[in-house]
This record gives C-alpha cells, sequence and structure tokens, in this order.
C-alpha cells in the first residue's frame, strides 16, 4: 500500500504512531514531527524501545537546533517541507516509509487549500518514489481538511 | 575657291573642332551619395559616402585625383581630404571627411572635385552637422535605479532557488553520513 491515512482520537495516536513504527523496522523511514519535538519524540520511542537508527527526523516544532541530522522546517512553509520531504525520499536508497504524526495541525499555519494541495503532491510524489505514507490526524481536528484529503490516500483508516 | 583653299579649310575647320573633342573624350560625370545616416550627423564624427565617376569620353584607364571639401555659407573650406583613383568607364569609390569638432550646428556643403588630366567636374550636396550630445546626469541616475530594481528582482527570484539546493545539499549530507 503506498498511502495510508489513519484517523484516531488524541489519546490513541501515539500509541498508533508507535505501532506503525513497529511494523516498519526493516524500512528506513523520515519522521514528520508536527505536534512534538523530535527530542520528546525520540524519548518516547526510546522509552517503547523503538530504534531510532533508521529514522530521519524533520521537525517541525522547534528550531532549537540540537542535532546535525535533523533538519528544522518551520511549518507554515510548506514549500520548503516539501522540498525536505521529497528530497529525503529522493536521497534515501532502498525500501523506505514516510510518517507526518498530526496533519491537521498543519491548518494551524497553513490555509486549508493549500494543506490539501500539498498532501496531493505529497502522497502523488510518494507513490511514483515507490515511499510508503502513513499520515496520522486526530478525529477532533480539521474535519473539513480530511474531507477533502482522504482522497488523495489509498486507504483511510478511522481507529 | 581653288581646290588647294578647299582643303585648307577642312584642314583649318579640324583643328578647330579638334580640343573640343579631344576634351569631351576626356570628361567624367561625378555624383554624391550620402547614407540617410550620415546626412545629419554630429561634430567630431566621420562621415562616409559614395561616389560615382562615369567617364563620358574614351575607354582609357587613366587617374583621376578626388577631393572632398566640407564648406559653409561663405564657401570657406572647413576640411578636406583627398584620393588618386584610377578609372576607365565608370567608378564607386567611398570617401570620407573628419568633420572637425569646433563647428558650429548648421547646414554645410559637401563638395567633391575630380581632377583629371584635361579638366575637372564638381559635385555638391548638403549635410547637417548638430551638436554632440551631452548625455543628461538624470539619465544615469534612472540607469542606476532600473539596474538597483533588477538587481533586487533578481535576488528575490534567485533567494528561494538558492535555499533550495541548500536545503538538498543539507539533506544529501544527513543522509550520506547516517549512511557511514
Amino acid at each position: 500500500m503506498a498511502s495510508l491515512l489513519i484517523i484516531t482520537n488524541v489519546e490513541n495516536l501515539q500509541n498508533e504512531i508507535n505501532q506503525s513504527l513497529k511494523n516498519m523496522k526493516d524500512k528506513i523511514g523520515i519522521y514528520v514531527s508536527l505536534n512534538k519535538t523530535q527530542k520528546s519524540v525520540e524519548q518516547i520511542f526510546s522509552d517503547n524501545n523503538i530504534t531510532t537508527d533508521n529514522l530521519f527526523f524533520i521537525d517541525c516544532v522547534t528550531s532549537e537546533k540540537t542535532r546535525e541530522d535533523v533538519l528544522h522546517v518551520n511549518p507554515d512553509k510548506l514549500d520548503i517541507l516539501s522540498t525536505s520531504i521529497n528530497s529525503f525520499i529522493k536521497e534515501i536508497e532502498g525500501s523506505k516509509f514516510l510518517i507526518i504524526d498530526a496533519l491537521s495541525t498543519l491548518l494551524i499555519f497553513n490555509r486549508e487549500n493549500n494543506v490539501a494541495q500539498f498532501v496531493k503532491e505529497l502522497t502523488n510524489y510518494s507513490s511514483r518514489q515507490g515511499t510508503e505514507v502513513i499520515a496520522f490526524s486526530p478525529a477532533t481536528q480539521g474535519e473539513e481538511l480530511l474531507n477533502k484529503i482522504f482522497n488523495f490516500f489509498d486507504k483511510v483508516e478511522k481507529r | 575657291m581653288n581646290k588647294n583653299q578647299y582643303k585648307a579649310l577642312i584642314i583649318l575647320v579640324i583643328l578647330m573642332l579638334f580640343p573640343i573633342v579631344a576634351s569631351a573624350q576626356q570628361a567624367i560625370n561625378l555624383e554624391i551619395v550620402i547614407p540617410d545616416s550620415y546626412k545629419k550627423t554630429v561634430k567630431g564624427n566621420k562621415i562616409y559616402f559614395t561616389i560615382n565617376l562615369l567617364n563620358l569620353g574614351a575607354n582609357q584607364r587613366f587617374d583621376v585625383t578626388l577631393k572632398y571639401d566640407l564648406l559653409n555659407k561663405n564657401n570657406e573650406i572647413l576640411a578636406t581630404n583627398s584620393k588618386t583613383v584610377a578609372i576607365e568607364t565608370q567608378a564607386s569609390i567611398v570617401g570620407n571627411l573628419d568633420i572637425p569638432d569646433k563647428l558650429s550646428q548648421g547646414e554645410y556643403l559637401l563638395r567633391a572635385t575630380v581632377f583629371y588630366p584635361e579638366g575637372e567636374s564638381k559635385a555638391e550636396t548638403t549635410i547637417y552637422i548638430k551638436e554632440k550630445e551631452d548625455i543628461n546626469p538624470f539619465y544615469y541616475l534612472i540607469i542606476f535605479f532600473v539596474a538597483l530594481v533588477l538587481l533586487g528582482l533578481i535576488i528575490i527570484i534567485a533567494k528561494p532557488i538558492v535555499s533550495k539546493i541548500e536545503l538538498r545539499n543539507k539533506i544529501h549530507k544527513i543522509v550520506k553520513n547516517k549512511n557511514k
């Protein structure tokens, strides 16, 4: 499956992300962090025995640079975020996946249509490059957006 | 009139006509053609023109001297140039003349004279000489601001492109370092 949108409640969101990552342990991943800093995400993964050795982080929460291998992108710069994700997909060889931890968070910083366009381009590009996309969104946020974008995904699951 | 007198009269008539025939053999028609771009020129410039020569006389090759003069309304020669060329039946020669710097603006006469063994022919035309156009400093200011605006536009357009290239390079390094 090339792209999956998982809509779940806020309490269950992190568990779903953890579970998805555990299923992807043999692949190299790009993790776009929109609601937690890379540091706290890594701590959560560490607590859940999830290795992050194969993960490339794009931190959209903080601009504070803590590690050289983490990319910090302002969430209101969708074009930069898109370029970053595409570049990672292009640079990483072999089987790879992309996780976006809270798609609807982008609505705080961007117009709904712009986010929908971003998602469309992202899923298209990932599909062409054979990259699996798993995007998460809390069920309570951005219903309008979710209605607009669910068609761009191969599968949408409400958990 | 006896026979001898009749012969003498014929010889006399021939001798009287001979100089006219000889002169006609050497007659040269002369024409000056100035391109439109040189009909009005700026002082200090060099003008170019074409001299068309047509030998109306015998088909005999000979040298002629061409002289070009620039004259004012009082017929004073202000600039001159000359060259020698060979002509048989006709010739087109490109001539040139340096327009002096110290002339005032106005209409002047360009005269071409061709000197050949038995005489000379002339042709004239007028040219208009203008003052040198000093570029207004205001134009420099406009050019400067236009260049400044263009530079600004280039920076505005190029900045995102450069940023993206830098971003791609950074990601390339991140992936490369992690793969080590």
